[in-house]
């Protein structure tokens, strides 16, 4: 066994309001400079939605993550990964021209406007515009997309209608999911994963990715990296981007130049609907690859299974001996990450199937679940609880395909159990419900009133400490200092500092 | 050394007869160093015609022969003497001639007589040279088949006398030539079949065109094109190109 | 001079600059070494360019470097008139599709305003180069034809006599105007690697074919402690790797010349007996040729006169040369009193020899810079390029019995008196003890 710590989020969907103050403080540190303006480190998807870039969880068309070699059923026993995106020998063909990397009008065209005639443009009859410029042209350009394109379904089914997860859905069920006025739908903020089984470390051709030890962040090493662009296709989550002005790619850095000084990162800090939780977990390394090699259904049991009780005896041990301190043992002790994800296993890895072990959990939406359609009518479900998951307007088919890679006894478990802490809440402040059957909905939902309350403290009331719990990552424990993010806004580069130039 | 000069000019131009049907030293000589490059009064080859050099002084016609050593190899003094009393003979053109068609087959002392067939081995490279020269067909063309980054050798054999060129092909003493075959000389046999080849030639020429390899060059390239075609012939379009209505 | 300058002088000069200037930036400026794909902007038409450039120009330079690298393994191939023949077809298919992917690539740069914005002056200035050196090489294969062949005997010698210090114009000076072209733009686009995106050329990233699949790099002091043996071990792991690369790739070239060499032995064409013999003879006479000239010197040193001529035969007006003990020229006049008058003739300016004919204001002339030196006193004339006097020699006069009638030191100091019948049939010599005197 080899114990590591791995700094982990969940972030909890059902309260998610889709306002993009994460993707906005993000942007407005990180990404915000020439070449970088059309990344967006963080960013909020509608779903059902394409998101972005557009159909990134189209992976016939992107073919990033890890295939299994051989027919992908068994025990994972004999079976090896390998990149879907390229072979070692391929690699070298696919420096010149890569066929799965995505184009800038796979995400958009990243514009401003002209302010400035505003106010320069002489008198006349005619208010003054201010006309789109694109920041890579600087010309003026028609806007066909942007980031959020398919913001709140965007008025139109096309983008809903196009969502890869929606295959096997029969029509009935579609129709149903796509009623104007009465179209149901939630949130989807995304971060880079920092995976605990990179397909885009591996496809690096020049090793400039790579996981960090301690904290299992991964990052893309500026000075290293000579733009090959493999890993932007190796990448399933498509949270790598290509720098097209310094010709280097770039992606989500979980701010550990926040972290290592004790402070949050920014979509954590910024996030209105207090969704995120950010804690440790210890996992076992020497598993990571063969847990990945099971077939599609057992993916989230085996995750789990490589995932360590950090108050078991033996695994604190050897972590120990591994390195990992005190405090970091102690943070992943009482890591809410691991309450959600091993504790109560309310937390789920979003495709899971892509096989590269994503470290980001999200606590499925409840909130569309608990209404049906009767009569054409839209209804609340006040009886017969469980039986509303069969009927539900957001099909559990669909959920298990983003959260449990197919598996829809998993998502029914967590909507079991998210159902019977909202019920039973609701039975102690209220005190209309029928108690026998709430105490039936507890036993299905595997679910104590302990636990309930629990769940509950953490997912209304918790305070900023109880979402973020983390070890000291003492900078000048590090070997290499980084300068000051608010120094550096603009500039590339991390540990060291140069202008957005391309070449020399 | 003047009188020496002296005495051999006064013997060349009292004795015309006797330098030319005898053992003309200095005109043998001359074939077999010199007339791969020079010629006297029939004209520039590669190096210039050496008709006027009989009114320069001696001294001068001396200095220029010693300064030749670099390019046709060590001579001796009497060498040196003989080279010099022809050139500055004004006949020194007609002794030639008298030479060469006295010595009709160039002499080699020992070795096999030159083999048109051997010649042409060398030259197109199925046969290599024993010290490593390049084949001539690497620059040369008979018949249109091969380099033209040196000359056609088709008709060399009807500009130059065979010992010139017997001369020429030992001397490599030609531009590009001069530097390439500086360590790798061609043997005196070699250029005995090589000139044999070009003989040859006169009387049944080659007509061999080169092989069309800017053909076969534009068919590979346009193959390739196509392998590349054909390997990406799925990749992808935009993403956004791919939403559609049901 | 010229071909000095550029087939020699440019040569170095890139190469130097290249391997300073991209060891400097990849070290020092590594976040500007980057391949700078602009695949992101544009995609349509880049593997038009991108993939036939690129997969033309990575064999077209490799089957450059065997031939310079190897020329003689390389020359053996290029024998067999088929190999050529797919060699040179082949070359010529290669060229003309990185030729298109380039035209496409130029194309594209110019018109896309995406591609614009990224494009920076030396990115033009080098797909212009490659241009011209691709059409150049392209133009002859095509015309001049087995550019294959004739490499191996022309300009890969040329470039192992660059890279092995003994740099020599003369294989390539005299080729024709476009392959001069070619290995001089060679040179020029050899130079401006560091200082454009070139610099990518160096980033092939071979270790890939090796390394693990995942990279976890360990920053904190407390863990680097216990995984400073895996750090180590892994680290040593790559340069193995890398040396292995290194040593491979040496051990192949080694083993095809050594294989060569082992073949030509068995198997390869001989010299004759007659030739052999030949080449020995030609060598042994030069030997010979070598040590008599040594031993004359020798001689002429230990004897304690040298002749000059006989007095009679010196003139005042035309010198008579010859060589005095230090091996160097040295002119002899005979003066009014009918005494011989001998100086130096090596020109104290830069070593000519000094001419032998004397004008009329009684001076001689050396030719290469025009200095004029006075016979009497070897004294240059003002305004010569020349400062110092020529020296003047000391001499001895002997009669044919070789008994001594009179000698003058280089100093001037005469000794003995002659009669006018006497000198008749003296002989005018140049003594040992004069030599020694002077130095």
């Amino acid at each position: 066994m080899d114990i590591r710590a791995q700094v982990a989020m969940v972030f909890h969907l059902d309260k998610c309001i889709g306002c993009h103050t994460c993707s906005v403080s993000c942007k407005n540190v990180w990404t915000d400079r020439p070449g970088a303006e059309y990344m967006w480190w963080n960013n909020v998807e509608t779903k059902p939605g394409t998101g972005y870039p557009t159909l990134w969880e189209d992976q016939g068309h992107y073919k990033g993550g890890w295939k299994v070699n051989g027919n992908g059923s068994g025990n994972g026993n004999g079976k090896k990964l390998s990149l879907r995106s390229q072979n070692k020998l391929d690699a070298f063909i696919k420096l010149f021209y890569n066929p799965n990397q995505p184009g800038l009008e796979d995400y958009y065209e990243p514009w401003t406007y002209k302010y400035q005639d505003l106010f320069d443009a002489p008198a006349g009859d005619d208010q003054p515009t201010a006309i789109a410029i694109s920041q890579v042209t600087g010309e003026p350009m028609a806007i066909e997309a942007g980031p959020n394109w398919d913001d709140d379904l965007s008025g139109t089914t096309l983008y809903a209608e196009n969502d890869v997860n929606l295959e096997g859905l029969s029509d009935e069920e579609r129709d149903q999911l796509f009623e104007i006025q009465r179209v149901s739908m939630f949130y989807l903020p995304r971060i880079c994963n920092h995976c605990a089984n990179p397909s885009c470390v591996a496809s690096c051709p020049s090793g400039a990715l790579y996981k960090r030890g301690e904290d299992g962040i991964v990052l893309i090493n500026q000075e290293v990296c000579k733009g090959w662009r493999a890993c932007v296709a190796a990448c399933p989550y498509k949270k790598i981007y290509y720098n097209w002005k310094t010709g280097k790619s770039e992606k989500c850095i979980l701010c550990y130049p926040k972290l290592e000084t004790g402070q949050i990162p920014n979509c954590f800090h910024s996030c209105v609907g207090r969704i995120r939780y950010l804690g440790v977990l210890l996992y076992d390394a020497d598993r990571v690859a063969d847990a990945m090699t099971v077939n599609d259904r057992a993916l989230v049991e085996s995750q789990r299974s490589i995932l360590c009780d950090p108050y078991d005896p033996k695994v604190v041990e050897l972590a120990k001996a591994n390195g990992i301190s005190d405090e970091f043992i102690d943070a992943a002790q009482k890591s809410p990450v691991y309450k959600y994800v091993m504790k109560w296993k309310l937390a789920l890895p979003l495709h899971i199937e892509y096989r590269t072990m994503p470290m980001l959990f999200y606590v499925p939406p409840l909130l569309p679940v608990m209404g049906k359609l009767d009569n054409g009518r839209y209804e609340n479900i006040m009886d017969g609880f469980f039986t509303s998951l069969e009927q539900s307007r957001l099909p559990m088919k669909y959920l298990a395909k983003m959260f449990s890679a197919g598996n829809e006894e998993i998502i029914e478990s967590v909507m079991k159990k998210l159902m019977a802490v909202r019920y039973y809440k609701r039975s102690l402040e209220l005190d209309d419900l029928d108690l026998v059957s709430i105490s039936r909905m507890m036993r299905e939902g595997n679910l104590t009133p302990e636990e309930a309350e629990e769940i509950y403290a953490l997912t209304a009331l918790p305070t900023t400490y109880d979402r973020y719990v983390l070890p000291p990552i003492q900078r000048e424990e590090a070997i290499s200092g980084t300068c000051s993010p608010e120094l550096c806004k603009g500039e590339c580069g991390l540990s060291f500092s140069e202008s957005a130039k391309r070449g020399l | 050394m003047a009188s020496c000069l002296f005495w051999l000019s006064w013997v060349s131009l009292a004795f015309p007869a006797l330098a030319a049907g005898g053992a003309d030293e200095g005109a043998a000589l001359f074939a077999q160093k010199c007339a791969g490059c020079h010629t006297i009064g029939r004209g520039a080859l590669v190096g210039p015609d050496l008709a006027k050099v009989s009114s320069w002084s001696a001294a001068d016609a001396e200095s220029a022969v010693k300064r030749m050593q670099k390019m046709a190899g060590p001579l001796t003094e009497n060498e040196i003497d003989n080279l010099v009393g022809l050139l500055k003979d004004t006949k020194g053109g007609d002794r030639l001639k008298a030479q060469s068609e006295a010595a009709a087959t160039p002499e080699v002392t020992g070795g096999e007589a030159g083999s048109a067939q051997t010649g042409r081995r060398l030259f197109d490279g199925r046969q290599s040279f024993a010290n490593g020269g390049m084949a001539c067909i690497a620059c040369h063309t008979v018949g249109g088949s091969g380099s033209s980054m040196g000359p056609d050798l088709s008709g060399v054999a009807a500009k130059m006398g065979e010992t010139s060129l017997l001369s020429a092909c030992e001397q490599t003493a030609f531009k590009v030539m001069k530097a390439a075959y500086a360590q790798h000389p061609v043997t005196k046999q070699e250029a005995l079949h090589l000139v044999k080849y070009f003989v040859s030639l006169k009387d049944n020429p080659e007509t061999a065109a080169t092989p069309p390899v800017t053909i076969y060059g534009v068919a590979g390239a346009t193959l390739l094109m196509l392998v590349i075609a054909w390997g990406y012939r799925d990749r992808n379009g935009s993403a956004r190109s791919k939403l559609h209505r049901r | 001079m010229i071909d000095s300058f550029l087939y020699i002088a440019l040569p170095y000069l890139a190469i130097v600059v290249c391997v300073i200037g991209s060891i400097y930036r990849i070290r020092s400026r590594s976040f500007t070494y980057s391949a700078l794909s602009s695949q992101f902007l544009e995609s349509k038409s880049l593997i038009w360019g991108s993939l036939p450039w690129h997969i033309g120009i990575t064999v077209i330079l490799l089957a450059h470097i065997v031939a310079f690298l190897c020329p003689s393994c390389w020359q053996n191939l290029m024998s067999h008139s088929q190999v050529l023949l797919a060699v040179e077809s082949t070359g010529i298919a290669l060229s003309i599709v990185s030729l298109l992917g380039l035209l496409v690539l130029l194309v594209r740069r110019v018109t896309s305003p995406k591609i614009q914005s990224v494009t920076t002056t030396m990115d033009l200035v080098i797909l212009f180069l490659l241009i011209f050196q691709v059409a150049l090489g392209l133009d002859m294969a095509m015309r001049v034809h087995w550019g294959a062949f004739w490499a191996a005997g022309t300009t890969s010698p040329y470039v192992w006599s660059i890279l092995t210090l003994q740099p020599d114009a003369s294989y390539v000076a005299e080729m024709p105007l476009s392959v001069r072209a070619h290995i001089l733009c060679a040179w020029l686009i050899v130079l401006l690697i560091p200082f454009s995106r070139l610099i990518h050329i160096f980033a092939a990233p071979f270790d890939y074919l090796l390394r693990e699949p995942e990279i976890v790099v360990w920053t904190n002091p407390r863990r680097i402690e216990s995984a400073t043996e895996t750090y180590e071990a892994q680290e040593s792991k790559r340069h193995f790797v890398t040396g292995l690369w290194l040593i491979a790739a040496g051990a192949f070239l080694f083993s095809l010349g050594t294989v060569q060499n082992i073949f030509k032995f068995f198997f390869g064409p001989r010299l004759s007996q007659k030739e052999e013999e030949e080449i020995m003879e030609i060598r042994l006479k030069r030997l010979q040729a070598t040590a008599e000239q040594r031993k004359l010197e020798l001689e002429r040193e230990a004897s304690d006169y040298i002749l000059v001529a006989p007095l009679s035969e010196l003139t005042k007006t035309t010198g008579k040369y010859f060589i005095d003990y230090e091996m160097h020229a040295a002119l002899a006049f005979v003066d009014d009193d009918g005494l011989p008058n001998l100086l130096s003739a090596k020109c104290t300016h830069l070593g000519c020899t000094v001419g032998n004919q004397v004008n009329g204001e009684g001076k001689i002339e050396c030719p290469c810079h025009v200095s004029y030196f006075d016979i009497h006193t070897g004294v240059p004339s003002a305004g010569s390029p020349a400062k110092e006097p020529l020296p003047l020699l000391g001499w001895v006069l002997m009669d044919r019995q070789g008994k001594v009638l009179a000698s003058q030191s280089p100093a001037g100091k005469r000794t003995g008196n002659v009669s006018a019948d006497s000198l008749k049939e003296a002989n005018v010599y140049i003594a040992k003890k004069d030599k020694e005197a002077t130095t």
